[in-house]
């Protein structure tokens, strides 16, 4: 499903150049729950925008769904972002001029031909919890619920993979517990391929394999 | 992206960030109205101008002002200007565009009026009065009332030496050298909307007179008046004795000559042949060519040229050129706002971009393209100035209406005065909102492409 080969990200000008991934080579496969580790600083969000085709300033091969990522154009990319990739982010992204369904809709903005995904949305909202909170703005929900927002938003388009980035970093406890088992539940039951950053050993636990990165490259090996 | 997403998108916008765009939509308002008053107001004054007082669809040909004849003309003493033949008539009626060609016949002699008792309370005379003739048959269609614009000699009376060998309003048409002539009717005369509009308000009030306007069909028609032929104030004519007939005024017609009176055209003959010789009368002095547009009329002037014959008188053009002009340099200044508001509009869709750039980077990260965002950005655009340039037609519609009712009480009657100096042709409706349109989508060209240039990665790292 994804293949990346000897991925290599730098940031800054010729002067001070650092690379943020240093030759990452990285697959994931359909079915997979792949838990991205590792300290600050390491390069997992990069890792994660590069997966997603958010970013495409890096060097490297990478093929998602079978095709050289490099080769699709900014439509294309774009479509494919769309249909197949859901992103679950840190800091949710939600957009506060719009109720809970809305934002859950959003994607439905420039699904061309996806036909009316209200209901979906709702059932979706209805799975995380939310179907009573649906007209209500994102700044009256509490995090947790912002970033349940955020999961069914990420699924509303079926997609075949999801990526996250610290899906229960700003969560306390009980809270990113819950949510855990949310993705537990999805990959088990859905058969969802999930790729997500964490920091939370129980995220970790429930994922079936491990990656550790560390200042940019891959740490002793997948698990 | 669907055409029902982006008027969602758009739609979300007027809501929620209306402050911002009602303002640089004021500006696209303010340069609509502005460009829509003026061109209206040019389209209106120009209708008034070129349709009633300088016609741009018609062109008077003659042949060249002989402004020195020459030793030859001296020597051989060629006398008044060379006519028009029937040839050259007929050449320009086959002038495609061309609906008719109307020659006409001036006094080749002097002459002047008097009369007008029956309206005026007392006779008013000209010392001076210019004159043509025209074939009647090219009044048909026009409605004179009673009196018949035909030669009075179709229908000769009885043979006479002199007026009192007549019953009155006929009077005895005897020519110079004729030992007897024969009772006439008044010859009947034409007079202009042109003329009757300068005498109703320049003359009329000069001199204390009740206006003619338009009733002058109901209360000048049938006026009579004395007409003395081969003398005026200027001098006497070549041949003939100066002698005085009756004419009488059968209305208001589109082909009389503007400052003058109208005759049938074998009266003209006859008195130019009397007067000026038989040089005078065999042909023509003039001729009005009428066309379906302006173009017609250009070919009609190539060919006129090739047949020797000038214009009359270029003020249609002169009027036409000025008018244009004027509007060009009113436009211009309209465009100045409008170019001013587009830089506002640029402006606010700057700032506007600059803030949404995570909303922006989040659309592209689910499945936005950047032409989506593009089109998002410029259709926004577009939207606010199609109402700011809805707002800016019925500011200038009103602003017209005003205008037009201070005009109408605050101004003096003067000739061709319009009850209303603006026309609103459907296209200057379509042309405002397209260009409000227009300046608002190219305000924000460059911001929309900010927009699409968005990189989801950036703007989506961090918090
Ligand atoms: N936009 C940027 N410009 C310059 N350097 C950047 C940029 N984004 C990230 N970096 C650098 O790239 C490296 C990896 O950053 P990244 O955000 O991927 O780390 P991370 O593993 O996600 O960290 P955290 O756990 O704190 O989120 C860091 O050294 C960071 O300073
Ligand atoms: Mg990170």
């Amino acid at each position: 499903m994804i293949r990346a080969t000897g991925l290599r990200k730098l940031y800054g000008d010729a002067r001070a150049r650092r690379a943020a991934l240093d030759g990452v080579d990285f697959s994931v496969e359909p079915g997979d729950f792949v838990a991205v580790l590792g300290p600050s600083g390491s390069g997992k969000s990069t890792l994660l925008a590069i997966l997603g085709g958010l970013d495409r300033d890096y060097e490297g091969r990478l093929e998602i769904f079978g095709s050289e990522l490099r080769g699709l154009g900014d439509a294309a990319l774009a479509r494919l972002r769309g249909a197949r990739i859901g992103f679950i982010f840190q800091a949710f992204h939600l957009l506060s001029h719009l109720s809970v369904i809305d934002n859950v809709l959003a994607p439905s903005l420039f699904a061309e031909g996806a036909g009316d995904l209200r209901l979906r949305a709702l059932a979706l909202l209805d799975r995380v919890g939310l179907v009573d909170r649906r007209d209500d703005p994102p700044t009256e929900l509490s995090g947790g619920q912002r970033q349940r927002v955020s999961i069914a938003r990420a699924l509303l388009r079926k997609p075949d993979l999801v990526l996250c980035d610290e899906p229960t970093g700003n969560l306390d406890a009980e809270t990113g517990e819950r949510i855990v088992d949310l993705f537990r539940e999805l990959h088990v039951e859905e058969k969802l391929t999930l790729v997500a950053v964490t920091h939370e050993e129980r995220l970790a636990r429930a994922a079936t394999r491990t990656v550790r990165l560390r200042a940019g490259k891959i740490d002793g090996g997948e698990a | 992206m669907r055409l029902g997403a982006l008027s969602t998108l758009i739609r979300r916008d007027l809501r929620r960030t209306r402050g911002a765009l009602v303002t640089s939509g004021f500006g696209i308002a303010a340069g609509t109205a502005a460009l829509v008053f003026f061109l209206a107001l040019g389209l209106g004054v120009r209708a008034v101008l070129l349709g009633e007082v300088f016609p741009i669809d018609q062109i008077e040909l003659e042949p060249p002002k002989q402004g020195d004849p020459g030793l030859l003309g001296l020597l051989v003493g060629s006398g008044g200007p060379p006519g028009i033949g029937e040839g050259s008539v007929r050449d320009l009626a086959m002038v495609p565009g061309v609906l008719s060609v109307d020659p006409r016949l001036r006094f080749a002699f002097p002459s002047s009026g008097r009369g007008g008792k029956e309206i005026f309370g007392h006779d008013v005379g000209t010392s001076e009065l210019l004159g043509d003739g025209i074939e009647p048959s090219l009044t048909r269609g026009e409605s004179f009332g009673s009196i018949a614009f035909e030669d009075p000699l179709t229908h000769p009376g009885a043979a006479c030496a002199d007026d009192g060998g007549c019953a009155a309003p006929q009077y005895c048409e005897r020519p110079s050298d004729a030992a007897a002539g024969a009772c006439s009717d008044p010859v009947p005369v034409l007079v202009s909307r042109y003329l009757v509009e300068i005498f109703d308000k320049s003359i009329a009030p000069a001199h204390g007179l009740p206006p003619i306007g338009e009733t002058l069909v109901g209360r000048a028609q049938g006026v009579t008046f004395a007409l003395r032929l081969g003398e005026s104030l200027l001098g006497r004519a070549k041949s003939g004795e100066p002698r005085t007939v009756r004419a009488r005024v059968a209305g208001v017609s589109r082909r009389a000559v503007d400052l003058g009176i109208t005759l049938p055209l074998s009266v003209v003959r006859r008195w130019n042949r009397e007067y000026a010789g038989a040089g005078a009368a065999d042909s023509f002095s003039s001729v009005v060519v009428r066309a379906k547009d302006a173009s017609a009329i250009g070919l009609a002037l190539e060919r006129g040229k090739a047949l020797g014959l000038e214009p009359h008188d270029t003020r249609a053009r002169d009027v036409s050129v000025l008018i244009t002009g004027v509007m060009a340099l009113l436009s211009l200044v309209a465009a100045v706002i409008l170019v001013v508001s587009a830089s506002n509009i640029a402006y606010t869709f700057r700032v506007l971009v600059s803030e949404r750039r995570a909303e922006i980077a989040l659309y592209r990260a689910v499945g936005a393209t950047g032409a989506d965002m593009r089109a998002w950005m410029l259709g926004l655009a577009a939207a606010v100035g199609l109402v700011g340039g809805a707002a800016g037609l019925v500011i200038a519609r009103a602003l017209a209406l005003l205008t037009d009712e201070i005009a109408a009480r605050k101004l003096p009657d003067f000739p061709f005065k319009p009850a209303s100096f603006f026309a609103f042709p459907p296209w200057l409706w379509a042309a405002g909102l397209g260009f409000a349109a227009l300046f608002a989508a190219l305000g924000a060209f460059r911001p929309a492409r900010r927009a699409s240039r968005v990189e989801p990665a950036a703007a989506l790292s961090g918090s």
